[in-house]
């Protein structure tokens, strides 16, 4: 099978470039499908490729020719013959848990780091059929948010679950309605809030852009200036928090955060990780987690079950992602994953358009 | 190592000192408590490839001597 894609080029020791050209693949398995990819969301693991840190990926795959792509929707053509919970027309969210352990738990990802996979930035893929999963038919979410919700959202709903579980090992009778659960801005963090403040919690973010911030504070989510001073973010937060800190503290960014982090979480706090954005590591210092009896918690997408779990849950409280109207055309996708990778998109959630739905 | 080059460091920490730091005055009369001083000491060590443990009584003048020792 031939398509044309954005293929990524290993460029120089620290960065690779987009090339659009034919890529080609074999022919569908009896458990594949077919699919045309409609929407695409950039997400963390394209800034990874093309930095070729904290992995090179092409070494990771063995490969020197890598369609990306590890969120969005695809529409399915064709599929073989032990296919069973899709068929050709059905919409889908692409749920890129491409090699689970033996629990159902992501080793691998699709268009990233699985060898021989094939992304969205594609006209035409396959993939395994544990790769989809329907949208809803009567869905009231648009296909643009479904799009941001594949990979943000249902990690969002992995990791919430077992923050929630760790805390409830210490803390098993505290309302939902006390807990403080706050993040640094981002989107999973912006959608595992919206969880916790539909669920009751009292939410906060932490995040420059004054157009998130208004989101957040649209949406019941409390919203603190990353720029200020550590000390004033610090005296902002405890008094939002009625001086008790953050039960749940979503930091998916890492060693620029942990050290403001770390004062803010409170006593029997979960430090809650999914992502690793600035720096993979940061010291722990144990007496201080001893003391403070913090646990933390890091997690890597979802498992199948999850996934449907959260799209169930989304349908039925409204747990919806924001959607600003702008989708990127696929001629400017290279130039949309390096405003990501910059930091100059305005909005956490950055769409692409590949096939017309 | 010169008192510039600890002064990186520190904000390779994401440490924030409330003032310019002094180097004859103690860690904790520069504001640096143990949470900083454990960040700093971790970046420290990463620098210089030794393992490197602070404490607040240390001067930033005490520490560069350890360091360049």
């Amino acid at each position: 099978m031939k398509t044309e894609a954005w293929v990524l080029k290993e460029k120089d020791e620290a960065s690779a470039e987009f090339v659009y050209e034919e890529f080609e693949f074999s022919d569908i398995q009896s458990d594949e499908v077919l699919a045309e990819p409609l929407i695409g969301s950039v997400e963390g693991n394209y800034v990874h490729a093309v930095e070729k840190k904290p992995e090179n990926i092409f070494a990771a795959r063995g490969e020197d020719r890598i369609v990306l792509g590890n969120a969005g929707i695809v529409r399915i053509k064709e599929t073989g013959s032990d296919v069973k919970n899709v068929v050709p027309g059905d919409i889908c969210i692409l749920f890129g848990n491409a090699k689970p352990d033996k629990y159902g738990y992501p080793i691998k990802v699709t268009g990233y780091d699985q060898p021989g996979s094939v992304g969205m930035l594609a006209k035409t893929i396959k993939l395994t059929s544990h790769e989809v999963i329907p949208i809803p038919k009567d869905t009231k979410l648009t296909y643009e948010q479904w799009a941001m919700f594949s990979l943000k959202f249902v990690t969002a709903w992995s990791n919430w679950k077992s923050a929630l579980k760790a805390f409830r090992i210490q803390m098993e009778d505290m309302p939902l309605e006390e807990m403080n659960v706050w993040g640094w801005g981002g989107g999973v963090s912006y959608a595992e809030l919206r969880l916790a403040s539909i669920l009751g919690c009292r939410t906060g973010m932490i995040l420059g852009s004054s157009d998130m911030q208004e989101l957040c504070r649209k949406n019941g989510i409390a919203a603190v200036d990353r720029n200020m001073p550590q000390s004033s973010i610090i005296e902002e937060v405890m008094k939002l928090t009625g001086g008790e800190g953050v039960s749940v503290f979503i930091d998916n960014i890492g060693k620029a955060t942990y050290n403001t982090t770390m004062r803010l979480l409170s006593r029997q706090g979960v430090l809650a990780t999914c992502g690793w954005r600035s720096g993979g590591m940061y010291p722990v210092i144990r007496q201080n987690e001893c003391i403070n009896r913090h646990i933390h918690v890091f997690t890597h997408y979802a498992p199948v079950r999850d996934g449907i779990e959260a799209i169930d849950f989304a349908e039925k409280h409204d747990w919806i992602p924001p959607y600003d109207g702008e989708v990127c055309s696929f001629e400017k996708v290279p130039q949309l994953i390096e405003d990501v990778r910059l930091g100059r998109n305005r909005s956490y959630y950055s769409l692409f358009r590949i096939n017309e739905i | 190592m010169s008192i510039n080059e600890f002064k990186e460091i520190i904000v390779n920490s994401n440490v924030e000192l409330k003032g310019e730091l002094a180097a004859e005055k103690t860690m904790a009369e520069n504001g640096v408590d143990s949470l900083d001083l454990t960040l700093i000491s971790y970046e420290l060590s990463d620098v210089t490839g030794r393992e490197i443990t602070l404490h607040t009584g240390q001067t930033p003048n005490q520490i560069l001597d350890m360091v360049n020792s």
